[in-house]
């Protein structure tokens, strides 16, 4: 198992392997899954509950910490219904909990820059990561010995416009250099779209 | 609460995609997908967060040159990360010097308030002394209260001149470039720290402003142009105009100095596969402080802009 050492240099660095330190991890966990395929119904609801942990000298003193991708409950649902012979909506759910990461529990100011002084490695969470897509598709008639068949598909992406974080930064304020706050970077909100799907 | 968002990226109000599925191709058939959709690239919004307090450390920084004038040395004190007031300061201390056979004692500028500690004004370091700082503090942080601290003092190559440039097409208003000339010595790996004025105004007064190079593309040549500060046109405080004297300052620093800013700089920035997980910033206290006491030694050229 690697990881990155403290203050690794990751951009434009011809020498990675240097920035990289060596121990143990391991992982547990259990899987969930329930299925349904009928003819008019199909969808799945899965749960999957698990542990990743690291523990390598160098980085965070030698104490255990969740490895950046540990996701103890994951969660996913998802249905698709044919209503009609030409028409089909489906719908999936998607939950996990927030990825670990280091935040600043103090600070100390020098030179005129206030600096983090961070928690233990990934000793926090961001917040848990859910969303919801919709879509409706509608297709052309099928006929005897036609070369070609289309569909229309009306699909919303992120049905309400969760903020999921990708990652968070702390700033000093420009005007007021004594304040400091955190930024959140999300990358998508609601994504309507439209596709036409056309088979020849 | 409703949350202000900026986002940027681009905004495409169609895009043509071409599938070509194994499964389809082997029925030699093509699908071909129109998708129209809106994509925005990131969004960026303040959030409110609750971290927890961690102990209290001890925070130096100060240093010594080979000018003649006071050494300083201001100590505060850590806070939560949301205190969002000026830093603690630590008061009553005793602060003293020592170049291995002579003491120094640094006074409280205004005792009991200020938490800044200076030596005399007739103070100067000498090129390659070794400088230990001591700190005996009158109330403990976390249990401490002796802090020492060491820094040998690096020497400088003598400027030989600087020049300052204007690049008109480089960013949206142009970039001013500070050149240095010099002889750079070969015999070590040196490590530099830039400072400039403009007309006797200390511009880089804040230590993410000051520029920061090493002698890895340099080693043992003669210096000639390379460019020691960028200075953007786009902001108006540091702007240059014709007439404007620039003062440029070069400090031989040590390595550990070095990475020390380079660290302060980067830290509080995390953009996922470009940084590395974020980590506390290495100085060079002891007993658990944070910061930095540093020595260097210096080398003057000045210009006019024309």
């Amino acid at each position: 198992m690697i990881d990155f050492k403290d203050f690794a240099e990751l951009l434009l660095n011809e020498k990675l392997e240097g920035e990289i330190r060596e121990g143990k991890g391991w992982s547990y966990g259990a899987e969930f899954l329930v299925r349904i395929t009928e003819k008019k119904f199909g969808g799945w609801i899965s749960y999957t509950l698990s542990k990743s942990m690291r523990k390598i000298p160098e980085i965070n003193n030698g104490n255990p910490y969740p490895a950046p991708y540990d996701k103890p409950h994951n969660i996913a649902i998802v249905g698709n219904y044919q209503f009609h012979p030409r028409w089909s909506v489906s719908a999936d759910w998607v939950y996990a909990t927030g990825n670990p990461v280091t935040f600043p529990t103090g600070r100390a100011e020098i030179g005129g820059k206030v600096i983090p002084i961070y928690s233990d490695r990934n000793a926090y969470r961001y917040q848990d990561y859910h969303r919801l897509d919709l879509s409706v598709t509608f297709y052309s008639k099928q006929k005897e010995g036609q070369k070609f068949n289309w569909d229309i598909n009306v699909s919303v992406y992120n049905v309400y416009n969760r903020h999921n974080t990708w990652s968070i930064n702390f700033v000093q304020d420009n005007e007021n250099p004594n304040i400091t706050y955190a930024e959140k970077i999300y990358l998508f909100g609601i994504v309507p779209s439209v596709t036409f799907n056309f088979h020849f | 609460m409703p949350r202000k968002s900026t986002c940027s990226g681009s905004f495409l109000p169609s895009r043509l995609t071409f599938i070509f599925d194994e499964y389809e191709m082997m029925n030699r058939r093509i699908s071909y997908l129109i998708i129209l959709g809106i994509t925005a690239a990131s969004c960026t919004e303040r959030i409110d967060l609750t971290l927890d307090e961690t102990y209290t450390r001890l925070v130096v920084d100060g240093g010594i040159s080979n000018d003649t004038g006071t050494c300083q040395v201001a100590l505060t004190k850590t806070a939560d990360y949301f205190y969002n007031e000026p830093a603690p300061r630590v008061v009553n201390a005793t602060v003293t010097l020592s170049d291995g056979i002579t003491n120094f004692t640094l006074h409280e500028t205004d005792p009991g308030r200020s938490g800044l500690y200076q030596t005399d004004s007739n103070f100067y370091g000498t090129t390659g002394q070794e400088y230990t700082l001591d700190i005996s503090l009158d109330q403990p942080i976390d249990n401490q209260s002796g802090y020492t601290s060491s820094c040998r003092l690096m020497s400088v190559p003598r400027l030989d001149s600087i020049q300052v440039t204007f690049q008109s097409q480089w960013g949206p208003d142009g970039i001013w470039e500070i050149k240095v000339f010099a002889q750079e010595p070969g015999d070590e790996v040196n490590y530099y720290m830039f400072h400039y004025y403009r007309n006797d105004t200390l511009m880089t007064d804040s230590i993410w402003k000051i520029s920061i190079s090493d002698d890895k593309y340099i080693n043992g040549s003669y210096i000639s142009g390379l460019t020691a500060v960028y200075i953007n046109d786009e902001n108006p405080w540091e702007t240059l105009h014709p007439g404007d004297r620039v003062t440029l300052k070069m400090s031989g620093i040590t390595k550990e100095y070095y990475d020390f800013i380079y660290q302060v700089q980067l830290s509080g920035f995390n953009i996922p596969f470009f940084t590395g997980p974020p980590a506390n910033v290495q100085g060079n206290i002891s007993n658990g402080g944070i910061g930095f006491f540093t020595a260097y030694s210096n080398s003057w050229g000045s210009t006019l802009v024309k």
